[in-house]
Parts: structure tokens; sequence; C-alpha cells
């Protein structure tokens, strides 16, 4: 099979002739290549992806005559593309991106992390057992509080109580350490 | 809108575009932008008395090959910087190599001086108000320019806005040129240049919003 630069060439030289039968045969050879880069790149469902896809393909159409032929026609097609997600990136607000933010400081295994988690272990041996076992699972494991009660061998709002209590032990433990 | 319905109109719309139709927009805005500013220079400064008979003086050669071949390789650069993926090795050679022989020029002028005339040359009669009418006079050029690189598809708006400005800058100064009548190159190297580049500069902080597209 050729490549897409090979089959995308000669229909753009002829789309910028007017023939408009090749043109929309280089949208349609297009759209999936960038639905395949926006998918990759974006994080919020597939309703922005076609958004973007469709903005792409308008500034493809309306820019057409930027197009150098002494230049790759995929690079220049995905040079827009790259243009308008980080405009998109830039219009929806960085808001929306900071979960993602906070999923990698979570997953990174840094020093810092490790003098952390030793500070929160001596934390926690502290506390009685059931309470820890609860924070630990709520907290630093993810479970739901139905998980952990069960777990631990209480109702959930058994749990919640008992949660909210060893918390506010811990920190009450933490303040005075610090005063 | 449906995406299969978005491309069946596109490939409707799809009239023929004729090549070389960005360079000649750039071109054609950069020719107008020049001819505001000589206006401009003639309405506001008037241009020296002598001029038909200049073009015989170096100074006068020096100057124009320097400002039009810095309005000539920005164009080049902004018309590369409008076109996704193009590279932009070439023009920025031709500025850098623009540079370096007028840099050339300052050096073996300096050298031929001494003492005082040295500062003299540098400094001549107008340094005070060179750059501020070479940066004022460029802002007459400078919506030209960005119309033609609005048509473009600047990947960095900010970088096209500076080149936009470059280009509005050195013509400018090539409209200067026919009112001012300094000789020293060192003179030209210093006040025209910085004059140019406050043009460039706001064109860069424009260009970050005028430009997207």
């Amino acid at each position: 099979m050729k490549t897409l630069e090979a089959r995308l060439k000669p229909l753009m030289i002829a789309g910028l002739d007017g023939d408009a039968r090749a043109w929309r045969e280089f949208l349609q050879q297009l759209r999936p290549a960038l639905q395949a880069y926006f998918k990759h790149r974006q994080f919020h469902g597939d309703a922005d992806v076609e958004d973007l896809v469709q903005e792409a393909l308008l500034a493809i159409h309306a820019k057409r005559e930027t197009w150098r032929r002494a230049d790759l026609v995929t690079s220049w097609c995905f040079t827009i593309a790259r243009y308008k997600l980080i405009d998109h990136l830039r219009k929806t607000g960085r808001a929306r991106l900071t979960p993602l933010v906070d999923e990698l400081v979570v997953e990174t295994d840094g020093v810092e992390d490790g003098a952390v988690r030793h500070d929160l272990e001596r934390l926690l041996q502290a506390a009685p057992p059931r309470q820890r076992a609860l924070i630990q699972d709520v907290r630093l494991s993810g479970y739901s509080l139905a998980e952990a009660g069960r777990r631990a061998g209480m109702t959930e709002g058994a749990a919640k109580v008992s949660l909210h209590r060893a918390l506010k032990s811990l920190m009450k433990r933490v303040a005075d350490r610090e005063y | 809108m449906n995406t299969d319905d978005l491309i069946e109109a596109l490939a409707r719309d799809a009239r023929p575009v004729p090549a070389g139709r960005a360079a000649r927009r750039i071109a054609c805005c950069a020719a107008l932008g020049l001819a505001a500013t000589v206006a401009v220079v003639g309405l506001t400064l008037g241009y020296r008395p002598d001029l038909p008979g200049a073009a015989g003086d170096p100074a006068f050669v020096m100057r124009q090959a320097y400002t039009l071949s810095i309005a000539g390789f920005s164009a080049w650069l902004l018309l590369r910087l409008g076109q996704p993926g193009a590279p932009v090795r070439l023009p920025l050679a031709g500025l850098a190599a623009t540079l370096v022989l007028v840099l050339g020029a300052v050096i073996l002028e300096q050298f031929a001086l001494s003492g005082p005339a040295r500062l003299d040359a540098w400094l001549g009669q107008s340094w005070r108000s060179c750059t501020v009418s070479v940066g004022l006079i460029g802002l007459t050029a400078t919506p030209f320019l960005f119309i033609a690189t609005r048509r473009l598809a600047p990947a960095r708006p900010g970088l096209a806005g500076f080149a936009a400005g470059l280009v509005a800058g050195a013509v400018a100064a090539s409209a200067f040129g026919l009112y001012c009548t300094e000789s020293a190159v060192s003179f030209l190297a210093s006040w025209y240049t910085l004059g140019i580049l406050a043009t460039a500069a706001a064109g860069a902080m424009v260009g970050r919003y005028l430009l997207r597209w």
C-alpha cells in the first residue's frame, strides 16, 4: 500500500487546479489520519475529536494556497492540525487539563515521593490499626468508602465517621508536632 | 455539522488556486507599504532637496541597498513562516549575510576614522530623531503586511508578526532615507536598524493576537 504522502500529493495538486473530485478524495483520505492524530492527543471524548477534525479540514481547505510543492503534503497538513490542537487547548482553558497533571503526579515515583511516603507511613504507625487500614484504603489506594468499610468489617456510614475521626486526629498530631 | 457534509461542501468550493499567489500577495502588500511610507515621509518631513541627484551618492545607495535587502529577506521569511512546514533557513541566512556585510562596513569605517570623528560618524546630527521616525513611519506600513499575513497560516503568530514588522520597518527606513542626509555607515547600522527592530517588536506583540487563524 502506498504511503499517505504518495496518495495525498497528486490529489492535492489536482485539487489546487480546481478538480473537485480530487479534492473530495483528498479530504476523505485525510480524515481518518486526522482522527487518529487528535485521538492520540485529546482527552475529552470523541465529540472534541470530531470538532477538531472539522476545524482542521476547514483550515486545510481555506489555507491550501500556503502549501509549497517542494514541501511534504503530510507535514503541511499535520502542522496545521497541531496548530488547531494547540488553539483548541488554549480556548478550552487549562482548567480541564489539571486533572491530567494530577494523575501524572500520582504516577511518578520520584525521590521526593519516596520521602513523603516515608513520613506518611511513620505518621500512620501511630494510628489505631483499623483506622490506619481505612485511611490507607480510601485516601491512598483509592477504594470507595463502601469497599473500604467492607474490608474493615463495617458499614459505609460507620467507615465514613471512622475515617473522619482518624483524619482529624492525624491532623492534630501533625499540627502538634509542627508548633 | 456532520463531517461528510462538510467535506462535500468544501469539495464543491474547490476553485483553482494559482501557484505563487501567497508570494505575490506578500510582495504586493510590501510594495503598498513602501508607497504609503514614501507618501508619509513626503507629507511630513519632506524629501531631501537633492533627491534625483542623490542616486550618485554612495551613502544613499548603501542605505537603500541595506534597507531594501532587509525588507526583501524579511518578506521572504514572512512568507515561509506563513507556509506550514516550509523551511526558513534561506531567508534567515540572507538576513544574517546582510547584517554581516553592514557590520563589516562599520568596522572599516571606524578603522578609517580616529578620535572624535568616530563618535561623530556614529551619532551624526540626527540620531535622536532617526530611530523614532523610522519606528513611527513603520507603523503606517504594518497594516498592509498584516492583511497579507492573515491570509497565510503562520503556526507561530508572534514570530510572523515580528517578521511582518521587520518588513514594515525596513520599507519605512528606505522611505526615511529619502529625507535623511546622514552619510555614515555606522549611523545607518545603528539607528536605522534600531528603528526597524522597534517596528518588528510592535508587530510581534500585536501579531500574537491578530495573526491567529
